[in-house]
């Protein structure tokens, strides 16, 4: 009875010091570097993509439309924005088939050997994005080691060179370890139990795989995911080296139209396309799965 | 968290966001200031590679000797350059620009550069009058020719006479031995202005040029394109392509280190191709970087500068090896035989002819 007096006592005073907005002050920095470093510049980006250009004057800051007019009614543009999307899928799916088992093989890997792996698939990364590109630019080229294999082997290949799928492979070389490392994530977060008590009711592996390891490493994939799609949309140098001069994507005619012709409102214009194109794919993506037959996972 | 925690926060990110911009951009003021006071130093946006060395190995040191301003050098491409001159054309960081022929009218267009001073500039006097600009905003640098080059291990092996012409490259034998640069690259974009001319039309419509680069495409010669001269010069050296359309001294270069690489001047004239050098308008250091022309159009550098870059110098009082003379297009006759390309059309063009090279050119087949 006493106890729960002093408590009812407490609870009703009120509370005198100010409590500092401790959370906030953590994220200050971060969010002023945000605002300032990549909101602000996107913002001007984005202003900047409603005004005209003309050759002769630069940048004429007045409102129009033309801009995203002339990308979204061009079969041309609409072509390259749909090639960029499709580049980005299939690096997914590359990534996926082949980084799901990789990521799957560390769960049960040792200390060591996930030590390993884990240095393997990010050495890409230690290595300069142009260093590696010629490096494939080596491989795949007419000289190199893939199709000198093909044609001791007597099959009559063209140079694998300057296709989707040397940029295919070049991106998801790369892109790979993010994958990887957000599976190896979600599926180290499994309760071991869970899959054993899959089995002892009579489940096979592969049963025990497709319907209870794999729904419940779906948060993972769709942060691979992301990841993955996002940085192959927006990727520039391996499609421009490995992909050849006819394999354009958006960031190939971004900085065609900033760089070269001066453009920058209409170039500002097709990298608010490809915000908005990646973000809608992104959205639509995880309302999918999340609100899927594996719903149950994500809440 | 309660009704006043929630407010008390967002007053604090408004507060923290507004006081960081506003000392952001409060603090870059007094740096500008400071800027024009002093006239002891120029920044010269200039080129990589061996210019640059050749810049921070002769150049500077020379020039600090003589005049006692410091030099700061800016690595970039014409066009990264000509980026960052646009962008900061209300507080210019670079003094000196070095431009090519495109970025000359286009920014003299836009009114970003700074008419040369002939009490400055006193050299200008002994420069030759196609180097000139008719304004007098910014000289030329050197004069180079746009032409062939090509593999001549390769041409010799196959029998076949080395091209001197531009129909050279049509030859049905050159199947899939073609490369040229993609259309970022200047040479390319000149390539279209001298066909068109030399199919008897002008820069206005470049469909003649444009045809004749699709006929090139469409028969199989022209097979590769490359992005840079590093890529363009790899395909030539290992024989992937035999010939392309690249500036003169680039073949030159290769050929004294001993590549099997040769330059052509095509017979039915080479296209007239140079840099300039650009006094930007508002710069902080408006006299030093008239002073650092005048020394870079000078007899002296421009030797040097004809030596290690092979191009033809535009100070007339400078007198070249036998070699060089022949690498180059150094006499006023041999200048005049050059295609000059009308740059101020081309410039209003540029958009145009873009798309009609991206959508023919570099398409997918």
């Amino acid at each position: 009875m006493r106890l729960a007096a002093t408590a009812t006592e407490q609870a009703s005073l009120p509370s005198r010091r100010p409590r500092l907005p401790v959370p906030l002050l953590l994220l200050a920095p971060a969010l002023a570097i945000f605002l300032v470093f990549f909101v602000l510049p996107l913002g001007v980006l984005v202003v900047n993509s409603f005004h005209d250009y003309s050759r002769l004057t630069g940048i004429i800051p007045t409102f129009t439309l033309k801009n995203y007019v002339r990308i979204l009614s061009d079969g041309f543009y609409l072509e390259i924005i749909f090639r960029t999307l499709r580049l980005a899928f299939l690096t997914s799916c590359v990534t996926l088939i082949i980084g799901y088992p990789i990521a799957l093989y560390l769960t049960v890997a040792s200390a060591r050997q996930r030590a390993w792996i884990i240095l393997l698939i990010l050495s890409p990364l230690l290595v300069s994005v142009i260093v590696r590109t010629f490096g494939w630019l080596i491989i795949l080229g007419p000289n190199g080691l893939v199709h000198s294999l093909f044609l001791a082997l007597g099959l009559q290949a063209s140079v694998p060179l300057h296709s989707e799928g040397a940029v295919i492979a070049g991106l998801a070389n790369v892109l790979l370890p993010f994958l990887v490392l957000a599976v190896a994530t979600s599926l180290q977060a499994i309760d071991p139990a869970v899959p054993l008590a899959a089995a002892s009711l009579g489940a096979g592996p592969w049963r025990v795989f497709r319907l209870v390891v794999f729904p419940l490493s779906l948060p993972g994939v769709i942060a691979g995911l992301l990841i993955v799609f996002s940085l192959a949309s927006s990727s520039f140098v391996t499609p421009a080296l490995l992909g050849g001069a006819d394999y354009k994507v958006m960031s190939t005619m971004i900085y065609q139209q900033a760089l070269i012709l001066q453009n920058w409102p209409f170039a500002a214009a097709f990298a608010v396309v490809l915000v908005l194109v990646v973000f809608l794919v992104l959205l639509v993506q995880t309302r999918l799965i999340e609100g899927g037959r594996y719903r149950v996972v994500f809440h | 968290m309660t009704e006043q925690d929630t407010r008390i926060t967002r007053r604090a990110t408004l507060g923290i966001g507004a006081s960081l911009i506003a000392g952001y951009g409060l603090r870059a003021q007094p740096a500008l200031a400071q800027a024009g006071r002093t006239e002891g130093e120029v920044v010269f946006a200039g080129y990589g590679g061996t210019f640059e060395q050749f810049a921070r190995n002769e150049l500077i040191p020379a020039f600090e000797k003589q005049t006692g301003i410091k030099v700061r050098f800016v690595v970039g491409t014409a066009l990264s350059n000509f980026a960052k001159v646009m962008a900061s054309r209300n507080s210019p960081e670079i003094d000196l620009y070095w431009s090519n022929e495109l970025t000359h009218v286009a920014g003299k267009q836009q009114g970003l550069y700074e008419k040369l001073d002939p009490a400055i500039c006193t050299n200008l006097a002994d420069v030759t009058e196609s180097a000139k600009d008719p304004d007098n905003i910014g000289v030329a640098s050197y004069v180079m020719a746009t032409g062939i080059q090509y593999n001549s291990k390769a041409f010799a092996d196959a029998g076949m006479p080395a091209p001197s012409a531009w129909s050279d490259l049509w030859d049905p034998r050159l199947k899939g031995k073609i490369a040229l640069y993609n259309f970022s690259v200047a040479y390319s974009q000149d390539l279209l202005a001298i066909l068109t001319r030399l199919a008897g039309g002008t820069e206005k419509d470049i469909r003649p040029g444009l045809e004749r680069v699709k006929a090139l495409r469409t028969s199989g010669n022209l097979a590769m394109f490359a992005s840079s001269p590093a890529e363009l010069d790899n395909m030539l050296v290992q024989g992937q392509a035999w010939a392309t359309v690249n500036g003169s001294p680039r073949g030159f270069i290769l050929k004294d280190r001993g590549a099997p690489i040769d330059f052509a001047f095509p017979k039915e004239g080479a296209g007239f191709f140079a840099n300039y050098f650009e006094a930007v308008k508002n710069a902080p250091h408006p006299k030093a970087a008239q002073t650092l022309i005048n020394f870079l159009i000078g007899p002296e550098m421009q030797l040097a500068i004809a030596n290690g870059m092979v191009a033809a110098p535009i100070n007339r009082k400078v007198v070249l090896s036998d070699k060089l003379k022949a690498q180059t297009p150094s006499s006023e006759a041999e200048i005049k035989k050059l295609i000059r390309i009308d740059r101020v059309e081309m410039n209003k063009q540029l958009d145009n002819w873009a798309e009609l090279w991206n959508r023919e050119i570099e398409a997918k087949r």
